[in-house]
């Protein structure tokens, strides 16, 4: 308990100074947040254009999917938040990295509280505003959604750390990490639309390999009554596992750091 | 005094790649090759000591800083810092110690004023208020920061910047500063403040420092001089037990008259600059103490001269070219 | 500096910056894989939309038709849907080592262009040229010649005018702290706008037309479309015509942008 108060503290703390490095050049912070919300932006009319001219994805309405999209967002940009994938591998590259392993905390911990980018703050609050518009258009019973945020929560940790861990392993392999972008970008599309589209290799990747599903696609059909609680706790679970998987997963790669020059 | 760093037989390597020239050599050909870069170095530092890490580029001391702070893990043998592993005990040493890496890998944050990343630093090691206060005081005054330390980093010069990376590293009061060529391309105004500043925390708190540096400046009030080369330690000892073996010479400069004939004082010894009306020598010290040698430096044709010893510059050259022949002959 | 000097010039420029490119080819090999799968998420969408709806043909487009839209904008959408340009400016002016660029003899913007065309050369070379034939072949699209010269013209065009918008995006690097972000957010507008999501002809016709005023449809839908056969050959003229009015318009832009940029260098220094 006292190692989590310690590490939440310095995260508090680091991202008070994340804030204030951003903020300081205000009118660009406002620039950056606007183009942040440009991807969401994208996906609305992406879908309002395919729900024009068909019947839709899969049995799925409208406003359903703008939801699935609204939270795709919010979790790709609470990710993009914690960790920059490139900083982190160039950082880890050149040797800057050293600075996080010479303090007395939790590697991960620091990597979440400086190597984000605050400007993907934009992605979270249009992603949200998405989602809270759309859920309001179904009407959706609010006591449907508690259970569901709790295992978009437990989603988003897996995927953050899922970042985390194929950061680090592109460093160990690569050294590079530009084919991040793409998985990145794979994950956006994928997660605005339902699952099941994908066949039973796409369910499996993109729950236990990628775990985007488990956080956008499962919390989504649990809130509009498609599946019941049964799958929905077996997801749980693997986002658990999965997250410490790739938590310890990370932390071990770190033995294979070389650090940069000298 | 006891040992605060004990490296025993430490061993690193590195696998590296060679490519070939050009682009389809870079698309088809590429070499894994292991690269050695610690290879069996040992020694102890005790409690208070200022020991300065030499060696050329490639030679290992970044290597063995980033060993000692648990940033690398060795191959093989022991490492210990104030007592504890430092890959093993990481987070728990890292409370205790302070690292300067240079201007290639700054703490501070960019856009920020220093004070901001002095601040970061409080919260993250728990200095309590009063004490954070005191010691920030103490080593803004000692270096001379009060007007700078709340401007924008990315506005400050280098030296400016490398004098608050020391304040960061300092503040939570560590027991060992490891410092990894802290003073290049720093100006010397700003590079003899932190000299002064290692010295003043030695005195009043006893911290040990380890200093890897190429500027031989920097190296003036160490008490212990460690050199590394190839991975390898060749030196481990004071500055007067460097001169004393290798003191070969003593320089010998000759100011003499325009036209003078020089091939006379050319047989005193080694002739390092011979031009029309001046000449330096490396003369044997034993040669100087003759009276043949006094009487000589009377001639009508020396306006005048300077015996001096020669620098530490000077002597590590003469280090570096006794273990590139040695290396050549393969008796290593 | 002569034609041939400034030939040889940018030559060495174009191979030291594609042994760089290939410095990390494991990575390069798996951008390219991923890259040409991001596309193809969409035709997992499709299918399932016209499945859905039960139809073989949305808005004139068959599956057949959007399923090799889609593969065609896997294999040119990575080098025209993103200014990799940006990549390059945001370290010269951030971090200084434009200063680099600035003292040889050849200009920074021809020299960004040649950084910037390794990549761009690789996938063209082992992504994109494998993969359209594939869908000539496969789909049964007849190409004419005068069907080859309209979408090399609009593959051209598009190149020039997405590394000319990286350009202007990377220039406010002097008055931005981070640019990459702000790249990759505008770039989703460019996807959008240009049919790389949806094809245009599926956006209401008013929309459509005004979206082919602007230079993003050479980016995706046109020369996709021209391929494929959606795409007219007047419709494709008409695109390049446009295309070569905003060619003109952004080149105008960008030596404005880049006199302002290369003061600002000059007075505060980076």
């Amino acid at each position: 308990m006292f190692g989590v108060a310690r590490n939440l503290r310095i995260f508090l703390s680091s991202q008070r100074y994340q804030w204030l490095s951003f903020l300081i050049y205000r009118s660009q912070g406002a620039i950056w947040l606007v183009v942040f919300s440009l991807s969401t932006l994208a996906s609305v009319v992406g879908i309002s254009v395919i729900y024009s001219v068909s019947n839709g994805i899969a049995g799925w309405s409208y406003y359903q999917i703008l939801a699935l999209s609204g939270l795709a967002n919010t979790i790709l940009g609470v990710v993009d938040y914690l960790v920059n994938p490139w900083n982190l591998v160039t950082n880890m590259r050149n040797g800057t990295f050293d600075q996080v392993l010479t303090k007395p905390y939790n590697p991960i911990v620091l990597v979440l509280s400086r190597q984000g980018w605050v400007a993907a703050t934009g992605s979270i609050v249009s992603g949200l505003a998405l989602f809270v518009y759309s859920i309001a258009q179904l009407q959706v019973n609010p006591l449907a959604i508690l259970p569901a945020l709790a295992l978009v929560a437990l989603g988003c940790v897996a995927v953050t750390l899922f970042m985390v861990f194929m950061s680090m392993l592109a460093y160990v392999l690569f050294k590079s990490a530009n084919f991040l972008h793409w998985i990145v970008s794979i994950a956006k599309s994928t997660a605005e639309y339902p699952l099941g589209i994908y066949g039973v290799t796409g369910i499996f990747l993109l729950t236990v390999g990628l775990p985007i599903g488990i956080a956008s696609f499962y919390p989504a059909e649990l809130m509009f009554s498609k599946i019941d609680y049964t799958p929905v706790l077996v997801v749980a679970a693997i986002a658990i596992v999965l997250s410490y998987l790739f938590y310890r997963g990370s932390l071990w790669l770190l033995k294979f750091y070389t650090s940069g020059g000298g | 005094m006891a040992e605060v760093i004990r490296l025993d037989a430490i061993v690193k390597r590195f696998k590296t790649y060679e490519s070939e020239t050009g682009a389809a050599g870079a698309l088809f050909g590429r070499k894994k090759k292991i690269k050695t870069a610690v290879n069996g170095v040992s020694f102890g530092v005790e409690k208070g000591e200022i020991i300065a890490l030499l060696g050329r580029n490639g030679s290992g001391k970044s290597t063995v800083i980033k060993l000692l702070t648990g940033v690398l893990h060795p191959d093989s043998g022991k490492i210990s810092v104030l007592g504890m592993d430092p890959w093993r005990d990481r987070i728990r040493l890292a409370r205790r110690i302070g690292i300067v890496f240079g201007s290639t890998h700054p703490q501070l944050f960019w856009n920020l004023p220093p004070i901001d990343t002095f601040n970061y630093v409080r919260d993250m090691y728990g200095i309590p208020e009063a004490e954070f206060k005191k010691r920030l005081d103490g080593l803004v005054g000692t270096l001379t920061l009060k007007d700078v330390y709340r401007r924008q980093t990315r506005q400050l010069s280098l030296g400016e910047r490398m004098k608050c990376e020391f304040v960061a590293a300092n503040l939570h009061a560590p027991e060992v500063v490891f410092m990894d060529e802290p003073t290049i391309g720093v100006d010397l105004p700003s590079r003899m403040a932190i000299a002064e500043a290692v010295q003043s925390l030695r005195r009043e708190r006893g911290i040990t420092f380890l200093i890897t540096t190429h500027v031989v400046d920097d190296i003036a009030g160490v008490d212990r001089i460690i050199l590394l080369d190839h991975g390898k330690l060749v030196f481990d000892g004071t500055q007067e037990r460097m001169r004393s073996q290798f003191r070969k010479s003593v320089i010998l400069e000759l100011y003499l008259k325009l036209g003078a004939d020089r091939s006379a004082y050319a047989k005193l010894g080694r002739v390092m600059t011979s031009n029309d009306g001046y000449m330096k020598i490396g003369v044997k010290p034993s040669v100087v103490r003759q009276s043949w040698f006094v009487r000589m430096l009377s001639d009508r044709n020396i306006r005048d001269f300077r015996l001096s010893e020669p620098g530490l510059s000077s002597m590590l050259n003469q280090m570096y070219h006794r273990i590139d022949k040695r290396n050549k002959k393969g008796d290593v | 500096m002569t034609g041939a000097w400034r030939l040889r010039a940018y030559m060495a420029v174009l191979r030291v910056n594609m042994k760089e490119t290939l410095a990390y080819k494991s990575d390069l090999v798996l951008t390219l894989i991923l890259s040409v799968m991001s596309s193809l998420i969409y035709i997992i969408v499709w299918s399932a939309v016209y499945s859905f709806s039960n139809t073989s043909s949305l808005n004139g487009l068959t599956l057949s038709g959007m399923l090799a839209y889609f593969v065609v904008l896997s294999a040119i959408s990575p080098i025209l849907g993103w200014p990799k340009v940006v990549n390059n400016m945001q370290d010269d002016i951030r971090e200084g080592s434009i200063a680099r660029l600035l003292i040889r003899p050849m200009s920074y913007v021809e020299q960004l262009f040649v950084e910037a065309m390794p990549y761009d050369l690789l996938f063209f070379l082992f992504a994109s040229l494998p993969i359209m034939a594939l869908v000539v072949l496969i789909g049964g699209f007849g190409l004419s010649a005068s069907t080859l010269l309209l979408f090399a013209a609009e593959l051209l065009i598009g190149y020039l005018i997405i590394n000319l918008l990286g350009f202007m995006i990377g220039s406010m690097a002097v008055y931005l702290t981070n640019i990459y972000g702000i790249a990759e957010g505008i770039s989703w507008v460019f996807s959008i706008a240009g049919g790389g999501v949806v094809p245009l002809l599926f956006f209401p016709a008013e929309v459509a037309g005004a979206l082919m005023l602007t230079p993003f449809p050479l980016l995706f839908y046109l020369p996709a479309g021209t391929l494929i056969g959606i795409v007219t050959a007047q419709q494709a003229l008409g695109g390049i015509e446009t295309g070569l009015v905003w060619l003109a318009i952004l080149a105008l832009a960008a030596r404005t942008v880049w006199s302002r940029v290369n003061m600002a260098i000059n007075t505060v220094g980076v």
